[in-house]
Formats: structure tokens, C-alpha cells, sequence
């Protein structure tokens, strides 16, 4: 058999090198069957990172569903407490998208959505105190980074279209990360390689998304009580300034939400409830009447304080800031009846 | 869709499927038409439009060459020549001439600011165009006859394994192929799939794990190369595009085989080449015989004369150099290429007898010496632009003062290349057919199964498209 028309001494015997093939595929099925089963036994599970393209992707969809959109925005809080298929039930004709970045604040986002001239759906933000009025150097940098890449992407394919079947590839990757180990990047040969070289070995991250964007997190691993403290640190670094509160943060979320709901669409400014020292500290370095209601009063925005409303504030958070995944569902029925209908 | 995607393993399989059913020859050769144009609008579906109109005009052109004679048989392939090389003219080559233009008017002190028309390149227009081409030329040489079914025409322009990349098939080469109906056997599926798994893996994991990284992390800083950078840079180049274009190519051989197509070679060994005309017997080699054959011989080849022999090499490698980029980084390239061909006849014409040459440790020098000189030329290739390129060339050989730092990656890199070289080197006069016939069944098996499982334990989310795409 010839395998291409210019070969003159690459002749091929006649065998049937299709049985030869599916020889081969049987051993790699075997090997992989093998290096997946061996990492699951150490204790690793498939999951979804949290990368750029997934994050893209949502809010890709958000601003193509314009109306029907409903959007979260804000840090880790938001993305462990909204259970989406709880929402999709109570919202089956919206198109819902988590924007939330770990650490971040939903400022960079509401005016990224304010500044899109004909996006007019609904964006609900987290604005938790630790997030919104702490000014970490690098609190915002993924958002700002990530929504710098996307909008230079959108430039990008205005001019040279993005094909077609990237949108298939995408779901692909993503069943595969979903269903199996092999896939979800955690067991690269580099990184089983600086595992041995550093003798620890490859745990299973104690976070980690659903294809929704959805956190989940594991305390089984991390000491409970040094992750409380440095959650509380977080709290006590320097605040916007209760004089420069209003002009840096009130008066441009004033102007986002009044572009927003000008072009028919919603802003939702959602404080999710705390626990413990963290709640502490939100009383006791943010007390409402310098930001909350001055945020609540002037935004023009509807606002849902999870701290005080008893139906939201009742539910179980093992580190003091984060909903437990077992509360998530029943915390986001309970949202959705507070919820205005349009969102 | 690229062969190294999700998308594409499903596609091909449902392809492959339905093309083995129990259907007339005619058509499964429609599924093939079809599926040609379903891969081509998986990257941007307008650009079908074009495709189409290239199809129909070199089939209409082709009918009227071959039926009339005298002037309209010439203004029949004039039709066809500015058809195709005004849209590859218009698509690839509008902003670098306009650009051109406005660089020379600078030059005598006219400002001229031409608009950014924002064109976007059809992928693999330049293949495809090349392709087309031939056929309406070889009518009018009257050395083949124009296809008697549209089907067939269209599916030779069209045939997706080799739409985007090549290898440039000849329409005497393809077209008889669909005329007896055909389903490929066991033989050739399973071939054409280890093919495939050895393209996919030469793709993913040499050209993009192990070279890409390197050359690119180098490559990125132009201004801060020293010389074992430069060096280590362009060799991981080397390896990459090598081991990117060849692997596309055994992916198309390999696809096209699986559903009973078989496509020209398009690479040998190229890295074992003595000498600049042996290189290009052994790289992009279905481009390298165009040129031969649409370009070099019809401006006299190696007729008339040593110097008409030379001008016809360098005119030859420019444009060569020309259709791979619309830049003049690429021209120079082409022209380098043609220096060498040029400096290679005369040196075999005056010092050629000498027993020397045909000795073994001085064949491997020649090796050696041209694939050096190969690597120093990708600088051209792989540089964004003449300044990054003369501060690469001027570090490679020793202009850099500074001493930046590789990664052991850069090491393994070269180790990589060495070992590329001895395998070529080892290979040369031999194929992958002839060495894999020799091995026991088992060991084969066993090959492609691991080949599989590093493939699948390094994937990695951000697929990089082939290098060869983007011509």
C-alpha cells in the first residue's frame, strides 16, 4: 500500500494496521485508565479552574443575552453563594452568568456593563464591606486584567471573527475537565514533577468551580481556625477614608447604576450576611450609618442587607464569610423571593 | 477546525462514518464536498463565498482553455490568473503594498497615510489559490484535461485534509483518484490514524510543549538576547516549525488515507539536507515543486545560461519567500534561500568533482554547515521585524555583550534538536513506512498507545493554532 502519492520506498506491507491501532488504543485506554485511577485514589477529584477563558465566556453570554441576563458580580462570597441550578429553576428563561472573581470587588464590572451602551439586563453585585471598601493594592487586578483582556478580545474579533467551533471546543474541554482528572490540569506531568522534587504531594486545591462558576470549597484540608485569622487580617488593613467614601466609590456607583436602569436594565446591590469576627468587624470598622446607608441612600439602586434580614442572615457559615454549599441552595431560594421580578 | 482540537476528532469521526456507509460513490463523495465546506466555515463562514468562486471560476476557465485555442484560450487563463492572484493579491497583500508605498513616498518626501482597510486573511487562501492555479495552467500546457464532474473539481479544490495547509495536491493527482469508487480498507484507516497520532503528537507536544515555549519566551525580548540565547532561540525555532508544519502534514496524509485519498509527501528528513537544492527536495516540498514547475522553469529554468539560471533561482525564492508573508522580513528569507542556491551551483560547478565532497565525515559537515545555515536564515522568519532580526543575527554571532539567563528548558530544547538531527540524519534515505515495517506489531501498538497517553496527561487548555495557517 502506498500512504501518499510521491512515496517510492515507503511501500507498506498489507496488513491490517487498523487492528494494530486499536491495539495501541486499548493500551493508551489502559495507561490512562490507570494514571487516572492512581490520582483518584490519592485523593483527587475532577474539577473546573478558574481560568480567564471560563470567566470570559460568562460574561460573553451576559452581554450577548442583554435583557435576559441576570449577572453576578464580586468576590468568592458571591460565587459560593448563588447555587445556579436553584436560580435557573426559579428564572428558566434567564440566561445567568458568574462574573464574580476571587477577591474582587464588582466595581470593575458594573462599569464595564454601564459603559456597554446597549447592554440593559440585570447585575446583581456583591458589595461586601471586606471587598468594596478596603482598597487592596491587588484586590481588583484580576477583574481589571481580565476585563482589559476581554475587551481587547472583543477589538480583536471585531476584526478577525473568532471561528466558529471555538464555542464547541470550549464545552468539550470542559466535560473533559469535569469528568476526569487526566484533564483537569492538576496532574501535568510538570506538576507531578515539582511534586517530587519538593516531596509534597498533589492534593486536591481546597477550592475549586463548577462549569457555573460556582465555588466550591473544602475545609477538610485547612486549618479552620489560622484561615479564620487571616480572614479577620484582611479586615483590619486601611479603609477608604469615611471623608473620601463618598466621592471615590458613592458618586461613580451612583452614575453606573443610573446608565444601567436609564437603558431599561437592573442593578441589584447585595450584602451578603457574615458570622462571627468577621461580622464583628464589619460593625465595628464600617458602621452603617457612615457607609452602608450613605451607599444604600444615594446609589439609586435597590439594596438587600443580608445582615439584616433575618431570612438571609440564618444560615450556616463555617468560616465566617462563606455560605456552607449545603446552605447555598436553600440562602438562593430565599434571595429569589426578595428579588425584584425583572431579576 | 485544527486537527489538534476536540471538534476535530468528533468531526472526523462522524465524517468517516458516514463516508464507510453502504452509498453510491457520488454520494459519498458529496459528504466529502459537503464536510469540506462544513471544516472551512468552522473558522469564519463567509469565506466559503470566496472558495466557491475560485472553485467555479477555474472550472468555467478550464472547460473554455481546453476547448478553444489561439487568443481566447489566453484570455481564458488570463481570466483565471487574475482571478486568483487578485484575490490573494487583494487579501494578503493590499496592506503590505499600500504600506510599501507609503514607506517609499516617505522615502522622496511625499506623506502618505494609506487607510487601514481592517482585510482579513481566509485562511489558507495561499494553498489553496496555488492549487486552482496549476489546474487552469496545466490545461493550458495541455497536460491534463479538465475534470469531467463538478463534484470531483470541487472536491479537489476543496478536500479538507489539506485545505488549509497543504500539501498543494496537483489536479493529475487527485482527480483520478475520484473516479473509481473507493473505501479505504483496514490497511489504510489504521495507517492513516497512526499518521494522524504521529502528526498530532509531533504538533502538541514537540512543536508546542517542548520548542514553542523556548523560542517564544526568546523571542519576546529581542533586545535582551546574548549569544547562547539567540542561539537557543532560532534552534527551538527550528525544531518548532519543523515539527508544527510536518506534523500538519502527516495529519492531512493521515486523515486523507483513512478515508482512501492519498496526498503527495510534503517533508524528508529536511534537517539531513547536504546542501540548499537537497533542502528544498525535503521541506514543504509540494511548494518547493510549484515553484519548480510554475515558476523556475517557465523563467528558463536551467536554460540559457548560468546567470539567467541564477536570476531565475533568486526571482524564484523571493516570491516563494513572498507567498509564505506580506512582509519583507519573509522576502528576504526567500531571497537568503536563493543566495544559497545560487553560491551552492556555482561551488558544485567549479569544485563539484572533488572526490572530497562524497566522503562520509565531510557529507555530515555539509549537513551540518547547511542546517546551520537554514537556522541562522529563520531569524528572518520568526523575527516581527528587521530590527529584532539584526539584533538576533548580531548576538548570534557574538555582537551581544549582555549574558541573560536560560531556563532548563532551553537545554532540553537543544538536547531535543541534537537528538532531531541524529534521527533525520539516521532516517535520510530511509521512510517511517520502511522502518515501521521492520518493527514487530506489537511494538507499534505499543508506541502509538504512549504516544496517546502523553498526549492526553499534558493537554493543555490554550491550544496553539499550526504556524502555517496564518500563510
Amino acid at each position: 500500500m502506498a500512504s501518499s502519492t510521491s512515496n517510492s520506498n515507503g511501500r507498506l506491507g498489507a496488513w491490517p494496521w487498523i487492528r494494530t491501532y486499536l491495539f495501541g488504543l486499548l493500551v493508551a485506554a489502559v495507561l490512562i485508565g490507570g494514571w487516572e485511577g492512581y490520582w483518584r485514589s490519592q485523593g483527587l477529584k475532577p474539577f473546573v479552574a478558574n481560568t480567564f477563558e471560563l470567566w470570559a465566556a460568562k460574561l460573553g453570554a451576559g452581554l450577548r443575552a442583554g435583557s435576559d441576563a441576570i449577572m453576578f458580580t464580586g468576590s468568592s462570597r458571591i460565587m459560593v453563594g448563588i447555587d445556579f441550578p436553584t436560580l435557573r429553576a426559579a428564572r428558566p428563561d434567564r440566561l445567568l452568568a458568574q462574573v464574580g472573581t476571587l477577591g474582587g470587588s464588582p466595581v470593575a464590572v458594573l462599569q464595564y456593563l454601564a459603559e456597554e451602551t446597549t447592554w440593559n439586563g440585570c447585575v446583581v453585585a456583591e458589595v461586601s464591606p471586606g471587598e468594596l471598601f478596603i482598597p487592596f493594592a491587588d484586590q481588583e487586578q484580576d477583574t481589571a486584567e481580565w476585563l482589559e483582556r476581554f475587551t481587547r478580545r472583543l477589538r480583536e474579533q471585531r476584526r478577525i471573527p473568532e471561528p466558529t467551533y471555538h464555542a464547541l471546543e470550549f464545552e468539550l474541554e470542559l466535560y473533559l475537565k469535569e469528568h476526569l482528572v487526566t484533564f483537569a490540569g492538576q496532574t501535568h506531568p510538570n506538576a507531578v514533577w515539582q511534586s517530587l522534587e519538593s516531596g509534597e504531594p498533589l492534593e486536591q486545591p481546597f477550592y475549586w468551580l463548577t462549569r457555573d462558576r460556582t465555588e466550591i470549597l473544602d475545609y477538610t484540608h485547612i486549618d479552620l481556625d489560622d484561615w479564620r485569622a487571616r480572614s479577620v487580617a484582611r479586615y483590619s488593613a486601611p479603609a477608604i477614608p469615611r471623608s473620601e467614601f463618598a466621592a471615590t466609590l458613592v458618586e461613580p456607583l451612583q452614575g453606573w447604576v443610573r446608565d444601567i436602569e436609564a437603558r431599561g436594565g437592573r442593578v441589584v446591590l447585595l450584602r451578603l450576611p457574615a458570622q462571627g469576627g468577621i461580622l464583628s468587624l464589619e460593625h465595628e470598622r464600617f458602621p452603617d450609618p457612615d457607609y452602608w446607608d450613605i451607599l444604600v441612600a444615594r446609589a439609586g439602586a435597590l439594596a438587600i442587607d443580608g445582615n439584616a434580614s433575618p431570612a438571609l442572615s440564618d444560615f450556616q457559615m463555617t468560616d465566617w464569610e462563606h455560605l456552607d454549599r449545603e446552605e447555598a441552595p436553600q440562602f438562593t431560594q430565599t434571595l429569589v423571593e426578595i428579588l425584584p421580578p425583572d431579576c | 477546525m485544527t486537527f489538534n482540537s476536540f471538534t476535530f476528532v468528533l468531526f472526523f469521526l462522524v465524517v468517516l462514518g458516514l463516508y464507510q456507509l453502504p452509498l453510491p460513490w457520488r454520494t459519498r463523495k458529496g459528504i466529502l464536498l459537503c464536510s469540506s465546506y462544513l471544516f472551512y466555515a468552522a473558522w469564519n463562514p463567509p469565506f466559503v463565498g470566496l472558495l466557491v468562486v475560485s472553485t467555479v471560476v477555474d472550472w468555467v476557465a478550464g472547460k473554455r482553455i481546453y476547448a478553444s485555442s489561439g487568443t481566447p484560450r489566453r484570455a481564458w487563463l488570463v481570466l483565471s490568473l487574475c482571478t486568483n492572484l487578485g484575490i490573494l493579491a487583494y487579501f494578503k497583500y493590499s496592506p503590505f503594498l499600500l504600506q510599501s508605498f507609503a514607506g517609499l513616498a516617505a522615502g522622496v518626501g511625499i506623506v502618505f497615510e494609506p487607510a487601514t482597510a481592517g482585510i482579513v486573511l481566509p485562511i489558507g487562501i495561499s494553498f489553496y489559490t496555488f492549487q486552482t492555479l496549476s489546474y487552469s495552467i496545466d490545461i493550458y500546457r495541455k497536460r491534463l484535461s479538465p475534470a469531467t464532474s463538478f463534484l470531483d473539481y470541487a472536491l479537489f479544490v476543496t478536500f479538507f485534509p489539506q485545505l488549509v495547509a497543504g500539501p498543494i495536491v496537483r489536479a493529475s493527482e487527485f482527480l483520478p483518484q475520484c473516479l473509481q469508487p473507493k473505501r479505504a480498507d483496514g490497511c489504510q484507516i489504521g495507517w492513516g490514524f497512526i499518521l494522524l497520532t504521529l502528526g498530532l503528537f509531533q504538533k502538541t507536544i514537540l512543536a508546542d510543549h517542548l520548542f514553542a515555549p523556548v523560542a517564544d519566551a526568546i523571542y519576546r525580548e529581542p533586545e535582551r538576547v546574548s549569544f547562547a540565547t539567540a542561539w537557543l532561540g532560532t534552534l527551538a525555532f527550528s525544531g518548532q516549525i519543523f515539527f508544527d508544519f510536518a506534523g500538519y502534514s502527516s495529519c492531512a496524509i493521515g486523515a486523507a488515507l483513512c478515508l482512501g485519498f492519498v496526498l503527495p509527501d510534503n517533508f524528508r528528513y529536511p534537517y539531513a539536507a547536504i546542501g540548499f537544492s537537497d533542502f528544498w527536495r525535503r521541506w514543504h516540498i509540494s511548494l518547493s515543486s510549484w515553484l519548480r514547475d510554475y515558476l523556475y522553469i517557465p523563467l528558463g529554468g536551467n536554460r540559457h545560461g548560468r546567470f539567467n539560471q541564477a536570476g531565475s533561482l533568486m526571482l524564484t525564492m523571493l516570491i516563494g519567500g513572498l507567498w509564505h508573508g506580506a512582509s519583507w522580513t519573509f522576502v528576504v528569507w526567500g531571497g537568503l534561500h536563493g543566495l544559497y542556491l545560487v553560491a551552492e551551483r556555482i561551488a558544485k560547478a567549479t569544485v563539484g568533482h572533488l572526490a572530497l565532497w562524497r566522503h562520509h565525515a565531510m557529507q555530515i559537515a555539509l549537513a551540518l554547515l547547511t542546517f546551520l545555515l537554514v537556522t541562522m536564515t529563520w531569524v528572518f522568519f520568526r523575527a516581527p521585524d528587521f530590527t529584532s532580526a539584526s539584533l538576533f543575527l548580531q548576538a548570534m554571532f557574538g555582537g551581544a555583550e549582555q549574558m541573560s539567563p536560560v531556563g532548563p528548558q532551553a537545554y532540553v530544547a537543544l538536547a531535543a534538536v541534537c537528538m532531531t538531527l541524529v534521527f533525520q540524519w539516521k532516517m535520510r534515505q530511509s521512510s517511517i513506512e520502511e522502518v515501521t515495517e521492520r518493527l514487530p506489531r506489537w511494538t507499534v501498538a505499543l508506541c502509538i498507545g504512549l504516544l496517546l497517553v502523553i498526549m492526553a496527561i499534558t493537554h493543555q487548555e490554550e491550544t496553539r493554532g499550526f504556524i502555517y495557517f496564518q500563510f
